[in-house]
């Protein structure tokens, strides 16, 4: 009789699933008919600023996976942003270069020849590859020597944020070799194409959103998985998991270093689409930055990380110029305000009607008290991650 | 087909008169046609009441299958276990910055053994868990189905058919009870399928729900289920594990005398075919439930025996009694 | 002996600057779990603080004096106020606090920008210590050997008030056993609001004194703040030995390696030894063994 119970509560489920199904392809084709019609809309120019929160928001989809999905609070994410720009823009400068030559600053310095790490991205291939695999492998021998040791939660987020701020020192300090304080900038091609031409310009738009897309797709696939179970298990009980036979430390190496990938790969956008990459951009605080549209988009929920973070960069475009002042003092009563108050963001809107309803309908019964019970599960699970 | 024969009848009687012996003829010919007619229905009715007593049968012998069915199913319960399933701890030493939390243990269970650890505070109950689960670094010797789980992390000594439970029930409480269910049997699984939703039930957790009493709430959040059925999820989540041995710490901690009575009658029948080992407070339940108990006292064994051998036993109640047990 | 005299001095002396950031932090992370990204903007309060006083009173050690003790008190209300209208909420959600008081700091740099703009401005230090001082034939920055000694003075205080006071045990009670802290009598949350008066009013001190050696801007403490945070998590959690040890361990290693090379490097390789370090302590220098699961 009970397995009855399970069989009909599983078909119901499976009708879900096909709702669910469907509802994916919908969610695709508006979303692609919308990234279709946006160079219609659009002036350059604000396709080139769209363009550029796209290449935020890649890094914000990858920031949901490690943190709201993972509980891995990564404040390092420029530093995998940066690797990637980095590969980039060295491809990118390359490209203009004849063989033998150096760019400008290097010869400012009086350097001749190309260090080896600049010579190893001159193949467009490797460049491409380099963008997700340099910093997909830093993240991936971090996070073993981190979460294998068991090193987590506030210990991790401090590492993450000291080895960003090195980085980036690292990177002033080496300006021989790196551009310095002033980065990388003044890019005329993209494999072949001219930056400056608006075509091109649209077509970087469109690997822009169709990455972003790509990306979200992959994290939905993972998050119904049961890679997503395992994910979330090793969140919420990271030494229990061990106990249940698995090694949490690969789990977490493995989102985290996808996370990093896609940092990586937002950021090698990033060079054509801003045309300058240089250390302020991947700082300590540009890299908590990061985590900002993730905040208020809600960090579990897969699309949030994406709107809040667009919603995110075209307020700062529109207000930052204007009030600089005021603008700061927003971002900084956004995390104040969203992480103290509703630390799960807009993802949190959709509790607000059954808690409007037991708080003002006075819904009795079992249906309040389970979401009163789902609401405390909730909290004590943000108490842990 | 008589109704119209009699409107026949009639009809020709309207018209003719002469012909009325003809129609008595008729009448008694009617008579036997009904009388035919009432044995034709009652051998549709001893027809249909052979069919009812053959579906009644049938249902008997249905519900006969679906026991054997069952009893198959239950076979589950019973996987893999044999007698060289035991659990083997000798001179096993722990030690905490100089302090000595298990002085060299000697301590063997057998196969189809509900054990109980008991011991004051400190005894090392919890100690010895942690240090044949792989927790807490510890030298000497445990063997389980003669594999040395000693010195081996703890991942790697689940797949050698081990399973613990924790004072604290820790199950993933945003993740459903079958979800939870799922990742304790998952860990066998191959990477590849790692990446593959998990579709439907498996018959494994279906049963392991069953026994356990948790099937109506598959799909809640195991985190909005009451304290009791928390740690029933742990132990149906050690059974999905296919853990033959069976490490639980203090599983009745805070439940209902009831909750208490089930728990300790599912431990009794998971023992049945494998190696249980219970560290608990509760004498109550250890006298209901027990097989054997050892008796800790400061990292050293002080009594093993049956619960009458050790409630008899002069130097346990003296602890008992004087160290101030809680 | 000649080479490495100045060497390890200098490295002391690193180490004295990260301890006296990493102080404070280390009693709120440590005993309350609270990671306060807003810590560095306690210090830039309290190297404006010195910066006013020195302006008003003038650069004398009497305005050094009375800004050590000012600066205490504005970090430690800033502090309070903090732990009162929000980290008190979230005392279940520990990582979070570090994303809100990164929201703080924000928010605080932009009120110093706008109240004294974006340009550094310098603290004027008293006469005395603004001459070299020489200590075994070497000459040295008597600024570096006042922080060294306060430094060293802060954590003898903090070590009497936790180890002696009742206040102290107090603390302790709660940082060990929060519930049963609760139960025997102790008011947690009073003793958290104190706890983080205490730790920020060091950043304060810590403010006043590093604006002895380092202009003052609005983004003063966001210099010291990652390298303070690698001192806590070296050190160990709660454990003022584990971060003094860490400090100068840290300071000594930067120096050692800043000499030969550049100090982007010796940054990076503070960070590659922190882990390296955790590869053999995970629980950091000083950890205390616990059976809980978590």
């Amino acid at each position: 009789m009970s397995n009855g119970i399970v069989q009909g509560i599983g078909s119901d489920k499976s009708a879900g699933a096909v709702f669910e199904k469907y509802r994916v392809w919908v969610g695709i084709v508006v979303t692609v008919a919308l990234i279709f019609l946006m160079p219609a809309v659009l002036s350059g120019y604000s396709l080139g600023l769209l363009s550029k929160y796209l290449c935020y928001a890649m890094v914000a989809v990858g920031i949901g996976l490690a943190w709201g999905q993972g509980g891995m609070l990564t404040l390092g994410q420029g530093l995998f942003f940066g690797l990637g720009a980095y590969v980039m823009a060295i491809h990118l400068k390359l490209e203009e270069l004849g063989p033998g030559q150096v760019p400008d600053f290097m010869a400012q310095y009086g350097i001749t020849d190309l260090p080896g790490f600049w010579d190893l991205f001159r193949n467009p291939v490797v460049a491409v590859i380099g963008v997700a695999v340099v910093p997909g492998a830093i993240a991936a021998v971090l996070g073993i020597l981190v979460f294998g040791r068991g090193v987590r939660g506030a210990y991790f987020a401090i590492l993450s944020q000291a080895l960003v701020a090195a980085f980036s020192v690292l990177l002033v300090g080496q300006s021989k070799t790196t551009g310095g304080a002033n980065g990388l900038s003044d890019f005329s091609g993209f494999f072949g194409y001219d930056l400056t031409d608006p075509a091109n310009k649209q077509m970087i738009y469109y690997i822009c959103a169709f990455l972003v897309l790509a990306m979200v797709l992959i994290v939905r696939w993972i998050r119904k998985s049961f890679m997503g179970e395992l994910i979330i298990g090793v969140r919420d009980q990271e030494n229990r998991m061990k106990f249940l036979g698995y090694n949490p430390a690969s789990i977490k190496v493995f989102a985290f270093s996808l996370a990093a990938m896609f940092a990586g790969i937002g950021g090698a956008m990033f060079v054509p689409v801003v045309g300058i990459i240089s250390p302020s951009d991947i700082g300590v605080t540009p890299s908590i930055l990061m985590l900002a549209g993730v905040v208020i988009g809600g960090r579990t929920t897969l699309l949030g990380p994406v709107v809040g973070t667009l919603l995110i960069r075209f307020a700062e475009t529109q207000l930052s110029d204007a009030y600089p002042s005021a603008w700061t003092y927003i971002e900084g009563l956004i995390f104040i305000l969203v992480i103290a108050f509703a630390p799960y963001g807009l993802g949190q809107a959709k509790d607000l009607w059954p808690w409007l309803k037991e708080k003002f309908g006075g819904g009795a019964g079992s249906t309040a008290g389970d979401v009163a019970a789902a609401g405390a599960v909730v909290g004590a699970k943000a108490v842990e991650a | 087909m008589s109704g119209t024969s009699r409107k026949e009848v009639s009809d020709v009687t309207e018209k003719n008169t002469a012909e009325k012996n003809t129609a008595e003829k008729n009448d008694i010919s009617d008579a036997a046609q009904l009388r035919a007619e009432a044995q034709q229905l009652r051998d549709e009715a001893r027809q249909m009441r052979d069919e009812v007593s053959r579906m009644k049968d049938e249902i008997v012998s249905e519900r006969k299958r679906m026991q054997d069915l069952k009893d198959e199913l239950s076979v589950l319960d019973d996987r893999g276990g044999q007698w060289s399933d035991y659990l083997e701890i000798q001179g096993l030493h722990v030690e905490f910055d100089g302090f000595v939390a298990v002085k060299d243990l000697n301590l063997t269970v057998q196969h189809g053994d509900l054990r109980f650890l008991i011991g004051p505070n400190g005894a090392g109950k919890t100690t010895i868990i942690d240090a044949i689960t792989g927790l807490t670094p510890a030298t000497g010797s445990a063997k389980f189905r003669g594999e040395q789980l000693l010195g081996r992390k703890p991942n790697d000594i689940v797949k050698l058919g081990v399973g613990r439970t924790f004072q604290t029930a820790s199950v993933v409480e945003e993740l459903s009870v079958l979800e939870n269910l799922q990742l304790a049997e998952g860990f066998r699984k191959k990477t590849r399928d790692l990446f593959r939703p998990v579709r439907g039930v498996s018959q494994n957790i279906q049963y392991m729900m069953d026994v356990t009493g948790l099937t109506a709430d598959a799909y809640k959040p195991a985190g909005i289920l009451p304290h009791g059925k928390k740690q029933w999820l742990e132990i149906g989540m050690l059974l999905v594990q296919d853990a033959h041995l069976l490490l639980l710490d203090e599983p009745v901690a805070g439940m209902t005398p009831e909750e208490r009575q089930q728990t300790g009658e599912l431990l009794k029948r998971c023992s049945r075919n494998r190696t249980v080992i219970i560290v608990e407070h509760d004498m109550e339940f250890m006298r209901k439930f027990a097989d054997s108990v050892t008796v800790l006292n400061q990292g050293e064994i002080l009594a093993e025996g049956s619960v009458e051998e050790i409630q008899n036993n002069d130097e346990v109640v003296s602890i008992y009694l004087g160290g101030g047990e809680n | 002996m000649n080479m490495l005299f100045p060497q390890i001095v200098a490295g002391l002396s690193n180490g004295s600057i990260l301890l006296l950031a990493a102080l404070g932090l280390s009693l709120t992370f440590g005993q309350m779990g609270v990671i306060n990204n807003a810590h560095g903007e306690f210090m830039m309060a309290g190297a404006y603080t010195a910066y006013v006083m020195s302006s008003l009173i003038g650069g004398n050690a009497a305005s050094l004096a009375l800004a050590l003790v000012v600066g205490f008190v504005v970090a430690g209300l800033l502090g309070l106020l903090l732990d009162v209208l929000l980290l008190e909420r979230m005392r279940t959600r520990p990582l979070d606090t570090l994303l809100v008081t990164f929201g703080v700091s924000l928010v605080l740099q932009q009120i110093a920008r706008d109240i004294f703009g974006s340009t550094g401005v310098y603290a004027q230090a008293p006469e005395a210590l603004t001459k070299p001082v020489t200590i075994f034939g070497y000459s040295f920055p008597a600024a570096r050997l006042f922080i060294f000694i306060l430094a060293i003075v802060c954590v003898a205080a903090l070590y009497a008030v936790l180890k002696l006071t009742p206040l102290g045990r107090q603390i302790r009670a709660t940082s060990e056993n929060r519930d049963l802290a609760e139960v025997s009598g102790i008011s947690t949350k009073a003793v958290d609001h104190v706890t983080f008066f205490i730790g920020s009013g060091i950043a304060g001190v810590a403010g006043v004194a590093l604006s002895l050696l380092n202009s003052i801007s609005y983004n003063f403490g966001t210099s010291f703040i990652v390298q303070a945070f690698l001192v806590v998590v070296a050190g160990g959690v709660g454990q003022l030995k584990g971060a003094v040890i860490a400090s100068f361990v840290l300071g000594l290693c930067q120096s050692a390696v800043e000499l030969p090379t550049s100090s982007s490097i010796a940054q990076m390789s503070v960070f590659l030894i922190v882990v390296i370090f955790l590869q053999f302590r995970p629980q950091g220098l000083v950890a205390i063994r616990s059976r809980n699961l978590a």
